[in-house]
């Protein structure tokens, strides 16, 4: 038991993860069809979406109601850009979910509005950054930072440069709010891999402090999946 | 559909069978599971019960319905216990609105002097509810209606690890009725109310989608002839929040000093009036092939809201639904303590009731709702555990009460009526 709001499940490996919560947020469409959803990129949720896009190629999910909304963004990039979060998120959840309603993030106050019309998030699906970043709410975050642009810290630059081979990290971001990412009725933290136990257990454990923005995640309904390896 | 058992503290009150038509009605929610009525009133225990069978089998309900005096016997393997019961009965609750009446002060069920003596007594038995519970059921999660619902929780949560959640009906209904005064369409409101029970607000009221608050402003210009209509809008057109109703003792203490005073009876009185008809209602309706009960003969939320029972078939089925309950607010709602019971929509799981977090009060009401958590967390202490020293303090931080003099005559006087339903400690 980590604290009254946590539930923490510990999967063997990376697939098993994947499968897990993939039923778990299937279960979630089940239940309210017209779900909206904060999805985030990076490594740890791509066998997840595959597994719910398997899910969906095999007719045992509509996910055709569901709206996507987008965690975060660099800044100065053509919409062709590989780096593009929003492509990212578009090639590895909304299309191959057959989701037709994406929530945008261009700028804060039509990013604001827009999820004011959808009545709030149902469900924030987040990965861990290594400095315990969510989107790019970098350290020091506090629990009411808002949805705006900002400049990259240097372990986010490094920590991105896997993603873009040769390719520059963009230096600016975008990024939802702790405010929006802490007000999603259910939150979904997926941690895969050794080098995220440390943070993992920071989040769950440490002081509640701007320092590790994730922290503010026990605030909220939030399940855990992690794997074994990252199991604090 | 969960198999549970479920026992009913407070089985063969007034209320009892209402919420066992709740419960019959979702019965499909709760398919094969056993409903334990308990009291301390054998006759009418055997009224509810019969009169709750009689209403299961009418409706094909697959419901196994018992009772008993013994209250470990009904707790025994429970997974969730359903707490509402009354110490001292309405006889009491006639003393906690008159006698601070009878000193220029609100009385009131949950409010001011009246709503701490109710919480003394309330907890005094929650209590050893809650040791029961420890013993025979350890696993099983405490849903409490009994009021003060936000102290009675708030002292489970912190002296037991018994989890507890505590439920009222308020949160829901105070924008529908702010609505229905205003002759808008109560279907059309969005409110999430935040705060403490009996004192939450809502300052993103939606109507049809649109900002409810405006529209509140055009009606009250346009005239309310309702005198307690036109209060309660007004004060929520000044505020730019939607308010709970009982926040007319706070905002309008003179005024409703004055209605008090010059209505004859207290509710209760009025109440008790009632009670006769009602018991005489529910035998006659153990006669009859199809029992069905009549809202106006019957005490509570008949064919109205029972949000226990929503909130035991979302935790129980692991639905992830949105309700309005009582938990810790373990940081969710920043302007109160995280220790505090907060009101608040939750998502409810079998993972447990887990507060939303990210809301926030809205600044105008910050000071009194503060107020409130303050005088919420000692009197829960004072009541589970405290000296008559530190109830006193409890009741002079009651933001009703406040006064020196009139506290302490005021207590002295409360809890010697209240002698038989209280600790010794507290005498």
């Amino acid at each position: 038991m980590v604290a009254g709001s946590v539930s923490l499940e510990v999967l063997p490996d990376a697939g098993a993860l994947a499968v897990r919560a993939a039923d778990w947020i299937a279960r979630r469409i089940r239940a309210r069809p017209d779900l909206s959803v904060l999805v985030a990129t990076g490594n740890t949720p791509m066998p997840t979406y595959a597994r719910l896009a398997e899910l969906v190629a095999g007719g045992e999910l509509d996910a055709s109601r569901v709206t996507a909304v987008q965690l975060d963004e660099y800044l100065g990039l053509e919409p062709d850009d590989p780096r593009s979060l929003r492509a990212w998120m578009n090639r590895t959840f909304v299309r191959p979910l057959g989701i037709t309603r994406v929530v945008p993030l261009d700028d804060p106050a039509t990013f604001g509005a827009a999820l004011a019309r959808l009545g709030g998030l149902d469900l924030a699906i987040l990965g861990l950054g290594p400095n315990g970043h969510l989107g790019f709410n970098e350290p020091p975050s506090p629990p009411d930072a808002p949805t705006r642009t900002l400049a990259l810290t240097p372990e986010s630059l490094q920590s991105n440069r896997a993603y873009w081979q040769g390719l520059a990290v963009p230096t600016h971001a975008i990024t939802a709010g702790m405010d929006v990412i802490l007000a999603a009725r259910e939150t979904l933290l997926l941690v895969g891999g050794a080098h995220k136990r440390d943070i993992l257990r920071r989040a769950l454990h440490g002081p509640e402090t701007p320092d590790v923005p994730a922290s503010f995640l026990r605030r909220t309904a939030l399940t855990v999946l992690a794997d074994r390896e990252a199991a604090p | 559909m969960a198999r549970v058992k479920i026992a009913y503290i407070g089985g063969g009150s007034t209320r009892a069978p209402g919420t066992v038509a709740s419960f019959i009605r979702q019965a499909a929610s709760f398919e094969g599971s056993e409903i334990v009525l308990h009291d301390l009133d054998p006759e009418r225990l055997t009224l509810v019960r019969d009169l709750s069978r009689r209403m299961a089998a009418a409706q094909d309900a697959d419901l196994t319905i018992t009772a008993t005096l013994d209250r470990r016997a009904a707790l025994t393997d429970c997974d969730g216990v359903l707490s509402s019961y009354r110490p001292g009965g309405f006889e009491a609750r006639v003393l906690d609105e008159r006698l601070p009446l009878n000193r220029g002060l609100i009385g009131q069920e949950t409010q001011g002097a009246g709503g701490f003596f109710m919480a003394l007594r309330a907890i005094h038995v929650a209590r050893g509810l809650v040791e029961d519970m420890a013993a025979v059921c350890p696993r099983a999660t405490l849903f409490n209606y009994t009021n003060p619902v936000n102290i009675v929780a708030q002292a489970v949560a912190d002296h037991s690890d018994v989890p507890v959640v505590s439920l009222c009906e308020g949160p829901i209904q105070f924008p529908r009725e702010i609505a229905e005064l205003a002759g808008l369409d109560p279907g059309l409101v969005q409110a999430p109310m935040l705060g403490l029970n009996h004192a939450c607000w809502s300052d993103g009221a939606l109507y049809g989608g649109q900002p409810m608050l405006p529209l509140l402003r055009k009606r009250l210009e346009a005239g309310i002839d309702d005198e307690w209509a036109r209060r309660w809008i007004a004060l929520a057109v000044q505020m730019d929040s939607l308010p709970a109703s009982y926040m007319k003792y706070y905002y309008f203490e003179a005024e409703m000093l004055a209605e008090l005073r010059a209505k004859g009876t207290t509710r209760a009185e009025d109440i008790l009036a009632d009670v006769p008809s009602y018991w005489a209602h529910y035998r006659e309706q153990l006669d009859s092939q199809a029992p069905t009960l009549e809202p106006g003969l019957s005490r509570g939320g008949i064919f109205e809201l029972e949000v226990a029972v929503d909130v035991m078939d979302s935790f129980f089925n692991d639905l992830g639904e949105v309700w309005p309950t009582n938990v810790v607010n373990r940081g969710a709602l920043a302007d109160l303590p995280d220790s505090l019971v907060v009101e608040g929509p939750c998502l409810v799981s079998l993972s447990g009731v887990r507060p939303i977090a990210g809301h926030r009060l809205p600044p105008p009401v910050r000071g009194l709702v503060g107020a409130l958590g303050e005088y919420q967390q000692l009197a829960a202490n004072a009541a589970w555990e405290g000296t008559r020293q530190e109830a006193v303090q409890a009741l002079l931080s009651n933001p009703l009460v406040r006064s020196l003099e009139q506290a302490q005559g005021l207590y002295a006087e409360l809890a010697h009526a209240h002698r038989d339903w209280l600790p010794e400690r507290l005498w």
